[in-house]
């Protein structure tokens, strides 16, 4: 069965920090944004991630929010394996596909149908597997002719239709998609959504970031709210959406 | 650790289908828009060849048949392993965007460099054939050591791109200086002049052969212009391939996890 757990993990990503001649300002300390700033011993850290345990299992949809810079994409990297935490021990079984963004490593130079080939070895596939799902991709993402011309021609949303279509394609047991999922219309977000539901029927476990609480409250069942890089409430998505605009509220008056 | 690092670059030698065909993607999208489209490789290094040639073999004053072999066969040599050392250790950053979008073996890219700068060597090999044609070289048994100068250069590449990859990530100086260094390299290298020129001076020689660059260029070039091999210089490659290979998977081994850090 497909899972992650995450045990105690930090990440803190080394800053260099050169004055460039601009006078430094006392800028003061509200800020809302961004991870913890940490220095030990003359060094500069952003601690991105601090003490993260968590697990998610199969058939689970988690959805991850916090404000700009609180650590969700970094949250996200380390889940699908792409940076290995600082600190702490990830364990995880089962395939997994991520999007982070809607050029998703995709090459804006190259056709939909050549980005579809690429994405596709980039995510394992070989050859002949990509030949016979194209059809399939090409439905999915509904871009048609579209898929003749470099996706430099392509409006965000339709890039994310195609990074969307060609990601889940590859039948991943583990789904990992960062915010960019708003970038899709009406229409493309039904179905998308029909996808990841039936995906996670099929025991796979879907992990996704947002700030938006229509978006999480659509797709995930259950959520944690990152605050400088720490959870600070998990729950069901409305809980948690509930404690973090009751925050936001106090914040602004 | 160092295990690790060698299953990253079993696992990213298993994508060759991901990293030819993205060298050859960026190959060809690099020439898309000219309508001579990737035979402007060819031209490049023809126009290159004769009017260098022709231009040094008047300056030097020594025959066409001898200047202008040694030269074009120095500089395919140089052409291939030269901006591999050059531009190796952006390899990492400039795979970022696939590097943080997807997790994939770092050695994926490696290997793809290694194949993009293969694919322009094939092209080249072209009008190296054309320089042997004209000045009618012929082979001998001793040409086919080519084919093992050609494996080392390989190999050799690999490590190289690995190596300067890590540290330049970590040090952006580094990739800085080697520019520098090897723009120097390359007038140090016998490659636009031949070591007989210098005549009474040379005594300089053993500087010349402190470049290990110097040996490479040697052990590969030999073959094609029907000089007899170097055992001094072939030794000077295979000690180097095992000093660099060990010293570039001891690095490797120790910044792997570290690379999305340092981008």
């Amino acid at each position: 069965m497909p899972y992650i757990a995450l045990e105690n993990v930090f990440v803190e990503f080394p800053v260099k920090v050169r004055s460039n001649g601009i006078s430094q300002r006392k800028l003061g300390n509200a800020r809302s944004v961004g991870g913890r700033i940490v220095r030990e011993a003359g060094r500069v850290h952003v601690r991105a991630l601090d003490d993260i345990s968590l697990t998610v299992e199969s058939g689970q949809r988690l959805g991850v929010i916090g404000h700009n810079g609180a650590g969700k994409s970094t949250l996200l990297r380390v889940l699908a394996g792409i940076i290995g935490p600082t600190r702490g021990t990830v364990s995880a079984e089962g395939k997994i596909a991520c999007i982070f963004s809607t050029s998703a490593g995709m090459n804006g130079n190259a056709t939909g149908l050549e980005n579809i080939f690429l994405r596709g070895l980039m995510l394992g596939l070989s050859r002949n597997e990509i030949e016979s799902r194209v059809h399939e991709i090409a439905d999915l993402c509904g871009l048609g002719e579209f898929l003749h011309l470099p996706i430099n021609t392509y409006s965000a949303g339709m890039r994310a239709r195609l990074a969307f279509a060609i990601t889940t394609s590859i039948d991943p047991e583990i789904l990992i998609l960062d915010e960019w999922i708003g970038a899709g219309d009406q229409q493309f977000s039904s179905t998308a959504k029909e996808k990841v539901i039936s995906m996670v029927e099929q025991s796979s476990l879907l992990i996704l970031a947002s700030h938006r609480r229509k978006t999480i409250e659509d797709y995930c069942d259950r959520a944690v709210w990152l605050v400088h890089g720490r959870i600070t409430a998990s729950g069901t998505p409305s809980e948690v959406f509930d404690a973090y605009e009751e925050a936001n509220k106090s914040r602004k008056r | 650790m160092i295990g690790d690092a060698l299953l990253d670059l079993r696992d990213g030698l298993r994508r060759w289908p991901l990293w030819t065909a993205l060298a050859w993607f960026e190959f060809h999208s690099k020439y898309r828009r000219a309508s001579l489209g990737t035979l402007w490789v060819v031209f490049r290094f023809a126009f290159f060849v004769t009017v260098i040639g022709s231009l040094y073999t008047a300056v030097f004053g020594r025959e066409a048949t001898v200047f202008i072999p040694h030269m074009a066969a120095g500089f395919w040599a140089w052409a291939f392993l030269g901006s591999l050392i050059t531009g190796g250790g952006r390899v990492f950053l400039s795979a970022k965007s696939h590097l943080s979008e997807t997790p994939l073996p770092v050695s994926v890219f490696v290997f793809k460099m290694i194949w993009s700068h293969a694919i322009s060597f094939a092209f080249h090999a072209v009008v190296i054939i054309g320089v042997l044609i004209v000045f009618d070289i012929s082979f001998s048994a001793s040409s086919l050591l080519f084919f093992l100068a050609l494996i080392f250069f390989v190999l050799n590449g690999v490590w190289i791109v690995l190596l300067t990859g890590c540290v330049v990530t970590k040090f952006p100086d580094v990739g800085e200086f080697m520019q520098n260094a090897m723009r120097l390299l390359f007038f140090v290298t016998p490659i636009i002049w031949m070591p007989d020129m210098l005549g009474r001076r040379a005594g300089i020689m053993w500087l010349v052969k402190l470049n290990p660059l110097y040996h490479f260029i040697e052990v590969f070039r030999a073959p094609i212009v029907g000089n007899p091999p170097s055992f001094d210089s072939w030794m000077v490659v295979v000690a180097i391939t095992v000093l660099g290979w060990g010293l570039a998977i001891f690095v490797f081994s120790r910044s792997r996890t570290r690379l999305p850090y340092w981008m």
